[in-house]
């Protein structure tokens, strides 16, 4: 069964997501913090990651999906970015977006299950 | 302190130049009083000489206005501006009692009536000198107007007869030549009093209108630094109450839809009443949070904005937010609209806004229609619909933080910050908004924005 990481530092937010995957036969793990998130990355090989953008420093999000981006193992892992409604980094969402943003897809907070399950299952069977 | 200097340097300045000003007309009147008295009346007036005298002054008038523009294009430079200034109106003073005093001595002396016109001197050095400068002058034109009345009477200098003018000799009449003398020392004097103490009173006035205006300019920009501090306050604790809220909402989204297990009738019943409840708190902080943003004077991420796939991605996210309503909904933007310079997330934010009100407020079968365009060379937005509408005596307070309409209050839940917000960012864009509405039959929000972005 296809695998998923979840990066975020808010663990009840975690457990939500990791219930509603769980339920439809996903294999989960979870990281709490960015550079943990990057080495699970590394040794687990996931078919996705879901990262959010804000975690303890403002910019890790985007950190660790540069470096997933940039690593030429990591790079086809398609990342789905956990955002709130309405700018809060202060960071820019739109810039050439694939390209400053990295990521694959973006899910807002708080989390409706049949969303995340939607774009979870159309972002592993690409 | 500072201020008050300054103040007394601009008004030093002005008060100069007046000066200098009415020293041209003086030059005139005495060339003009000579030629008219020896013309018309016949008066043995030494023309020659009060044309010279004229001449003098405005010889060394000329130099004045030169040394006025120098002190005014130094002024950066002149730290002791008004010391200098002082002894410049002190100079002037000085030079005026002594031509003054030459030209007198040359028309009759005592017999001339136009020694009075020592007032005057007396009026304006009083007016431009300090209080003890001012006094000491008027001692000084009363003392040398003493010196010359006498000197003449005993002959130690000769005194000019004015022919034509006074028959018998005034100098002959001790007893008079002292009357004049008093009442001239007295007006002078007098003169000098009254005109120091408005002058002082006037300066004080002056320095008091100047504290307090800087006083309170300090208040205001102390309070508005206060405000921006309560907004920034406001802004975090929204933001501290927002994360929580979302991850609740996220659990109980997950507990209500059956993820974690099966739940009785009740039991998801009750889970998605306080869901309702939490999901209301959460757009409540998300607006405060917005709001306060704008507020708090945090930067705008200005970037070059394409309405189409601006107004598609308000579209779709209204749409989410606001559930599946049967409604037409056009789009339209102008076949090659220029894009426009603003804060993307900020723009999308007023659409958003905008878009969700006319969903929420148009019943079934209507229609809602987003068009963009340039109008008047402004980057223009509208958001119609066939809605509700607004009443017309509350259109003027429907972008008041906190307002909410009659049939707002009945017809949805809100937190009457939504189009407060639209305006904060339509204004922080250098923009306007507008709303034309009539009651059942629709609304129309335009929002106009400049093409190059906010200004300044």
């Amino acid at each position: 069964m296809a695998k998923v990481l979840i990066i975020d530092d808010d663990a009840d937010l975690v457990e939500a997501m990791k219930i509603v995957l769980e339920s439809r036969g996903y294999e989960v793990d979870c990281a709490y913090e960015g550079d943990t998130g990057f080495e699970k990355a590394r040794e687990g090989r996931p078919d996705l990651v879901i990262l959010d953008v804000m975690m303890k420093t403002k910019d890790q999000g985007f950190q660790v999906s540069y470096r997933l981006k940039n690593d030429p193992e990591l790079s086809k892992i398609p990342i789905m970015l956990l955002t709130s409604v309405g700018r809060e980094t202060g960071f820019v969402f739109s810039k050439e977006d694939e390209d400053y943003l990295r990521a694959d897809e973006i899910v807002e907070k708080p989390v409706k299950p049949g969303e995340l399950l939607d774009k979870v299952k159309r972002l592993i069977k690409r | 302190m500072k201020a008050r200097i300054l103040l007394r340097e601009v008004e030093l300045v002005d008060r100069l130049g007046w000066y200098i000003n009415i020293r041209w007309f003086t030059v005139a009147f005495i060339a003009c009083a000579g030629f008219v008295a020896r013309s018309f009346f016949g008066v043995d007036v030494p023309l020659d000489t009060v044309l010279v005298i004229a001449s003098v002054i405005a010889l060394y008038n000329l130099f004045f206005v030169l040394y006025l523009k120098r002190i005014k294009t130094h002024r950066v430079v002149a730290v002791d501006l008004p010391r200098r200034a002082e002894r410049f109106v002190l100079l002037q003073a000085i030079l005026d009692l002594v031509v003054l005093l030459v030209l007198i001595h040359y028309t009759g002396g005592a017999e001339n009536p136009f020694i009075f016109y020592f007032i005057f001197h007396t009026v304006l050095s009083s007016m431009l000198l300090s209080k003890r400068a001012g006094y000491i002058q008027s001692l000084f034109v009363v003392t040398s107007v003493g010196w010359l009345l006498s000197a003449e009477y005993l002959s130690i200098i000769p005194h000019h007869h004015l022919k034509g003018f006074m028959d018998s000799e005034l100098y002959a009449n001790p007893v008079y030549l002292t009357a004049l003398y008093f009442v001239f020392t007295t007006s002078v004097l007098l003169t000098a009093r009254i005109t120091v103490s408005v002058t002082e009173r006037l300066r004080e006035r002056e320095n008091e209108l100047v504290e307090k205006s800087l006083e309170l300019k300090r208040a205001n920009k102390a309070l508005k630094e206060k405000d921006r501090l309560k907004s920034e306050y406001v802004r975090m604790v929204a933001h501290d109450i927002k994360s929580p809220l979302s991850s609740i909402l996220s659990l109980l989204n997950v507990a209500s839809e059956g993820y974690a297990g099966s739940l009785d009738e009740k039991a998801r019943e009750i889970i998605e009443r306080a869901s309702a409840r939490v999901q209301e708190l959460h757009s409540y902080t998300t607006d405060l949070l917005n709001l306060s943003r704008m507020r708090s004077g945090l930067a705008l991420n200005i970037e070059t904005v394409e309405a189409g796939p601006l107004i598609d991605r308000a579209l779709v996210l209204a749409k989410d937010a606001g559930g599946q309503k049967e409604l037409r909904i056009t789009k339209e933007v102008e076949k090659g609209l220029p894009p426009v310079r603003a804060d993307k997330e900020q723009l999308l934010h007023v659409l958003l806004n905008l878009i969700g009100n006319a969903l929420k407020y148009t019943p079934p079968g209507g229609e809602v229609r987003i068009s963009a365009g340039v109008h008047d060379g402004m980057f223009e937005l509208r958001v119609s619909d066939t809605g509700i509408g607004i009443p017309k005596d509350e259109l003027p307070r429907i972008f008041d933080e906190f307002y909410r309409g009659r049939s707002a209050e009945k017809t949805s839940k809100g937190t009457g910050l939504g189009l407060a917000l639209v305006k904060h960012i339509v204004e922080r864009h250098s923009g306007t908004i507008e709303v034309r509405s009539e009651e059942g039959k629709g609304s129309v929000f335009i929002v106009r924005l400049p093409l190059d972005g906010p200004k300044g």
